[in-house]
């Protein structure tokens, strides 16, 4: 079995070799038949590294402790949901995620193209292929999961215990998709570089897929933050360790990306730009994979230190010089089609929104790396830590806020001071009387009250958008305002889809504001029966227990929770003990809600529990991130959702409003 | 029969004060990120304050997470011994000097703003102003090499025929249809 699933692997390297050589032969003699050769190559990869991903879940779950990766990641009493999600949790078997991912995807790029861009697969197809030799390559000969040990073990070490949470599940999957599915538009970029084509087709054509991968991507992150939240029991969310950072810049890139292509689609602008983001977002997430195997940055989530990193560093060089190349010599095509009419319009806005994403996205890449860049230049490393990130990154991701709510009331082409007066009066007023009314109410927090403030206006100017568009579709038909609202956004998803994205972020630019600056902590120590309070909370301790579950030795502390002289529940803390492990994992307590949560964590006890300590965190208003989480997705799908054709016949129009004093309204 | 189409070019003084407006927008951000706190070890916001000044040590026990937040044996001592120095009335930025010749400048959770760590904190705005004044003069080329020719304030006039009138019914039709 262990054969089948090393050979699957080498044979997946050598079809895709295969594939960029047809691909490469169809594309020069025009030979349709090496085309479609090629095509069915990337569906035998995509056969091998399911074999591949088979053999290692078969593997895994019938726990083989020949193999390395087997006995470094499992043990025999490792409930089976862990058990599979362990294919993902280490260094080789991670790659074979992204190798069959990419394959998966390679599949249906190519087998179900778009009909706008059908001439650009053969070119798509190769770069495809080439991406997947890089990994099928990593995973035949230099770092293979079915590595056998010399002599057996009788039992594996099993799997972190931080890890054996549904989140291994989700996060690092969704993670793993979104970085993958980065490649498509990449490869359509180049495709479309290649065949001197850089008009919006390539864009149109790969729209949804670059959403789908920036979804899973924002799942990934936010998903994290969830999971590092009720499992790591520190009370945050995000410590901007390396590998938390090498995902957010793909994504900020990549916001950039969607964002800046609206402009290239409606005026044939900023070709260029478009394609470095989409190259720099691929090239990002190949260097997050660096970060996390290279062992070059102390990271919490990185894989430890392997001579992966080279492989990587080379394979970021080749592409960068292999696209530099294609862009010098194609610079031509990449000229502007129109010109901007005024600097004051909403494709301007957008390349101010540009400036501020991809700014984002290297101040954290620059944090990131700046210790390395510290040692090689002065032989000191230095820290960068939460302390430099929140300061650098929190008044760039204001003002980018704030752009959300300037920009969809600046008109394309050209606005006039009259315009930003006329759009901007009532949100500016209300802010205003938002940010005086706070400050009087006692938030006199200057970070915090800048920021309520700029959620505020923002989403402020969004209703105001909704509410506008409202009221001339009930003028133009006469409908209900609810009928009028819900056709306002089916008729336009992409507008309206974005319009909740954009109320998501604020909802979790709110949670992180309400978190951060109003954050309440105490540590206390207490005996059995004492009380400790914290805001409006009294917890009584009760007692320290021990349990067993399994293998797993549990400490636990019971405390009764009242608010306001009610008694709301039981909180329990726990310290869990892993066969195998010298420090205990952390169960937090937690009672949650949309206002506040308040968070319990058994930090330590003497004898009996007499005393115990315990860290208390009040974190107001935390829940508002994971609900931006929901309705972002929710956002994203219905801007992705294909639209519905129009349902009424040129009469019904031509009743309800004559054309010629529609087209007299439209030249004023 | 033609029909005339007034054009105007974009007003200049509107034009300056967009891009002045931008830049102060853009000057106060680096202000703001670059000058609050002080330069050098920042003082805690309040001098008996302990999570302020832990918050400013990375943890030695190899969490990668800052002294207040990690639970480890290593991060309750230094917390226990933070406050009994804070008591003492030792100020925070000695206390963290302390940290600094036992542990190394890498106890310090972020670069401090002299001498070449100051590159850290300033290359991102650094970067970020100098990209919109790119964009700015980018986009002043852009406009006056633009469809509405070189003369700013002036009004041209443009003639559109009959066929292209009934072009922008059709399509106010279509999207008539298509959006409402």
């Amino acid at each position: 079995m262990i054969d089948v699933g090393r050979w699957a692997l080498l044979i997946g390297f050598i079809v895709n070799v295969y594939a960029l050589l047809a691909f490469v032969v169809g594309i020069r003699n025009g030979e349709r038949k090496s085309i479609e050769s090629g095509k069915w190559a990337l569906m035998a990869s995509l056969v091998m590294s399911s074999i591949g991903m088979a053999v290692l879940t078969y593997l895994l779950v019938t726990s083989d402790f020949s193999v390395r990766y087997v006995a470094a990641y499992t043990s025999s009493d490792l409930p089976l949901l862990y058990k599979v999600s362990a294919l993902w949790a280490g260094q080789s078997g991670s790659l074979l995620l992204w190798f069959w991912t990419l394959s998966l995807f390679s599949v249906v790029t190519v087998f179900w193209p778009q009909r706008d861009a059908a001439g650009l697969i053969p070119h798509v197809g190769a770069v495809l292929a080439a991406i997947a030799i890089f990994f099928g390559y990593l995973l035949a000969f230099v770092t293979s999961p079915f590595e056998q040990l010399a002599l057996p073990l009788r039992e594996g070490q099993g799997l972190n215990p931080l890890l054996q949470n549904p989140g291994m599940v989700i996060h690092p999957t969704t993670t793993y998709l979104g970085y993958v599915g980065f490649s498509v538009p990449f490869a359509y970029a180049i495709a479309a570089l290649i065949n001197r084509k850089a008009d919006a087709a390539w864009i149109r054509v790969t729209r949804r897929w670059t959403l789908a991968a920036w979804l899973f991507l924002s799942i990934g992150i936010i998903y994290g933050a969830q999971w590092a939240y009720v499992e790591l029991g520190w009370g945050g969310y995000w410590a901007w360790d390396p590998v938390e950072n090498a995902s957010l810049m793909p994504w900020l890139t990549g916001t950039a990306f969607l964002h800046s292509v609206m402009i290239q689609e409606k005026k044939g602008m900023l070709k260029m730009w478009n394609i470095f983001l989409i190259i720099a977002t691929f090239l990002l997430t190949i260097f997050g994979t660096f970060l996390t195997r290279s062992g070059i940055l102390a990271s919490v989530h990185a894989f430890g230190e392997s001579s992966l990193g080279v492989y990587f560093l080379g394979f970021i060089a080749l592409t960068l010089a292999l696209v530099f190349w294609l862009v010098v010599s194609r610079k031509e095509v990449l000229a502007q089609e129109n010109g901007f009419e005024s600097t004051l319009s909403r494709e301007s806005s957008f390349l101010v929104n540009n400036l501020l994403l991809v700014g984002g996205a290297f101040a954290v890449f620059w944090g990131t790396v700046f210790p390395l860049i510290s040692e090689a230049v002065r032989g000191q490393k230095v820290t960068v830590g939460p302390p430099f990130f929140n300061q650098v990154m929190v008044p760039i991701g204001l003002a980018t806020v704030v752009l959300m709510g300037i920009c969809p009331l600046i008109a394309w082409k050209k606005s006039s001071l009259g315009n930003l007066k006329r759009n901007f009066f009532y949100p500016s007023v209300s802010a205003l009387v938002f940010a005086i009314t706070g400050y009087i109410a006692g938030l006199t927090s200057p970070g915090a009250l800048v920021s309520f403030t700029v959620s505020f206006f923002v989403t402020a100017t969004i209703f105001l958008e909704v509410y506008r568009g409202v009221r001339v579709r009930r003028r133009m038909t006469n409908e209900g305002t609810l009928v009028a609202l819900y056709r306002l956004m089916a008729r336009n998803r992409r507008r309206y889809g974005g319009y909740a994205v954009h109320l998501a972020v604020i909802l979790m630019v709110v949670g992180i504001t309400g978190s951060s600056a109003f954050h309440t902590e105490k540590a206390v120590s207490l005996n059995p029966g004492e009380t400790v309070e914290i805001k409006d909370y009294a917890l009584k301790y009760e007692a320290l227990e021990w349990r067993r579950e399994g293998r797993k030795e549990i400490v636990f502390a019971d405390l009764i929770v009242s608010k306001d002289d009610e008694t709301l529940g039981i909180l329990r803390a726990e310290k869990v003990y892993h066969p195998g492990s010298d420090q205990p994992t952390t169960e937090v307590g937690i009672l949650g809600g949309l206002q506040e949560d308040l968070y319990v964590i058994l930090a330590g006890w003497e004898k009996n529990g007499k005393p115990a300590s315990f860290k208390v965190i009040v974190n107001p208003l935390v829940a508002w991130l994971w609900l931006g989480e929901y309705l972002l997705i929710i956002g994203t799908v219905f801007a992705m959702w294909p639209e519905r054709r129009a349902l009424h016949s040129t009469a019904w129009v031509a009743d309800r409003m004559p054309v010629t004093a529609l087209a007299g309204r439209a030249e004023r | 029969m033609n029909r005339t189409v007034l054009c105007a070019k974009t007003a200049s003084p509107a034009v300056t004060t967009v891009g002045l407006v931008t830049i102060a927008v853009l000057s106060m951000a680096v202000f703001l990120g670059l000058f609050l706190p002080v330069a050098g070890i920042s003082e805690a916001a309040s001098p008996n304050d302990v999570r302020s000044v832990t918050s400013q040590l990375i943890c030695q026990c190899g969490c990668t997470m800052v002294t207040s937040e990690c639970q480890c044996s290593w991060a309750e001592q230094a917390r226990a011994d933070i406050g009994a120095k804070l008591d003492d009335g030792m100020s925070p930025r000695d206390i963290l000097l302390s940290y600094v010749d036992l542990y190394g400048e890498t106890v310090l959770a972020a670069p401090t703003k002299s001498g070449f760590n100051l590159t850290a904190w300033i290359t991102p705005f650094a970067l970020i102003f100098l990209g919109g004044i790119l964009i700015y003069v980018a986009l002043r080329r852009w406009v006056d090499a633009g469809v509405f020719g070189n003369d700013p304030g002036q009004v041209i006039a443009a003639e559109i025929g009959e066929d292209e009138i009934k072009r922008y019914e059709s399509r106010i039709e279509e999207e008539m249809k298509r959006y409402i």
